[in-house]
């Protein structure tokens, strides 16, 4: 009988492949990113349910136990899955601000007509003074 | 006398004070030929593009809130899309008095590059905010060496030749430190303008946070440039 904490994993791990699968369904991502999180899920199922498999692993590593691994592992995609939220997140907020301002400027361009073009911000006409 | 003069009004949830700050403003200004109020309705649900409409202002709406910067920003791109020579920002809640802009703009026909409002620290001034703005204001200059007794105060103008040395990326309220420091890289010629300090009794401007986040920014603008 396995100790309690791997019964946890293990549910937790067909728990959270049953809601990538039906995310898959959804269309809210493809199948690349299915495969990426079955194999996590997957992996997560497999240390919890057979650790055995990955005793001889996790003394290479110098790590005590198989459920260590796990630990270190999940900890290492839970960094990059921040990181990668953190990367997506400042882009849509820069495309949601470009968006907003477009939206808001194009009522000046479709009401009024512009006597001067459109400023190019890479320009740089400042007069510059000492 | 051809120089026109846009003052860009950025406003989130002014509904009930923006009429009163807009009718306030002069049709016309000393040294320049035309003047352009242009409000940015920073994604409010009050009614504060209704009410900036009526008074025959300009008014750009941003379907949902950025910030202060952002608003900013907008505003500024309309004045130059609408050929203004010079941009003026002011608050929108009534905190910067009309009255004060003739001599905002002065230095600007004296050879300066832009001109920024500095306020006196004291009453009617909350005190965190004495403490907050010469915090910030300490800091600038000992990061950059700029001399600003008051970097926080957003009543300022300046040619439009400028923007592009001036252009801001921050859309909270770090805009203002920003607008300072870039400024002063590309050596920009700041006048310093001492206005009235006008506080009221519901302010919704930069608070404890904001305050935090322009400090951290401008340790990062001094680091990584």
């Amino acid at each position: 009988m396995p100790p309690g904490i791997q019964l946890i994993a293990l549910a937790f791990a067909l728990f959270m492949a049953y809601l990538t699968y039906v995310d898959f369904r959804r269309r809210r991502f493809g199948v690349a990113a299915l495969g990426f999180w079955a194999i996590v899920w997957g992996g997560l199922a497999v240390v919890s349910l057979v650790p055995a498999l990955f005793v001889q692993l996790s003394q290479a590593l110098r790590l005590a136990r198989p459920m260590d691994l796990a630990v270190v592992l999940g900890m290492l995609i839970l960094s990059g899955a921040t990181y990668h939220n953190f990367a997506s997140i400042h882009t849509a907020n820069r495309q949601l601000e470009r968006l907003v301002r477009e939206i808001a400027l194009s009522k000046l361009e479709g009401n009024q007509s512009p006597t001067r073009p459109r400023p190019d911000p890479s320009a740089s006409d400042v007069e510059i003074h000492g | 006398m051809t120089n026109s003069i846009a003052i860009v009004i950025p406003a989130h949830q002014e509904g009930d004070r923006i009429t009163s700050v807009l009718e306030a403003i002069p049709k016309a200004v000393s040294g320049t030929s035309r003047v352009i109020v242009i409000v940015v309705d920073d994604g409010s649900t009050d009614g504060t593009s209704r009410a900036a409409s009526q008074t025959g202002a300009i008014v750009l709406r941003h379907p949902v809130n950025l910030g202060a910067g952002a608003a900013l920003r907008t505003g500024t791109e309309a004045a130059l899309l609408l050929g203004a020579d010079i941009v003026v920002h002011m608050d929108a809640d009534g905190q910067h008095l009309p009255e004060d802009l003739p001599r905002l703009i002065a230095p600007l026909f004296a050879g300066a590059d832009a001109a920024t409002g500095i306020r006196a620290f004291g009453r009617p001034m909350p005190w965190l905010f004495i403490i907050g703005n010469r915090f910030l204001s300490w800091m600038t200059r000992v990061l950059f060496s700029l001399e600003n007794p008051d970097t926080q105060c957003a009543y300022r103008a300046f040619w439009a030749r400028c923007w592009p040395a001036l252009r801001w990326d921050s859309r909270d309220y770090a805009f203002a430190s920003e607008m300072l420091v870039r400024g002063q890289r590309s050596s920009v010629r700041w006048a310093i303008v001492p206005i009235r300090t006008v506080y009221l009794d519901r302010y919704k401007g930069t608070g404890l946070g904001d305050g935090v986040r322009i400090a951290r920014k401008l340790v990062r603008w001094r680091i990584l440039g």
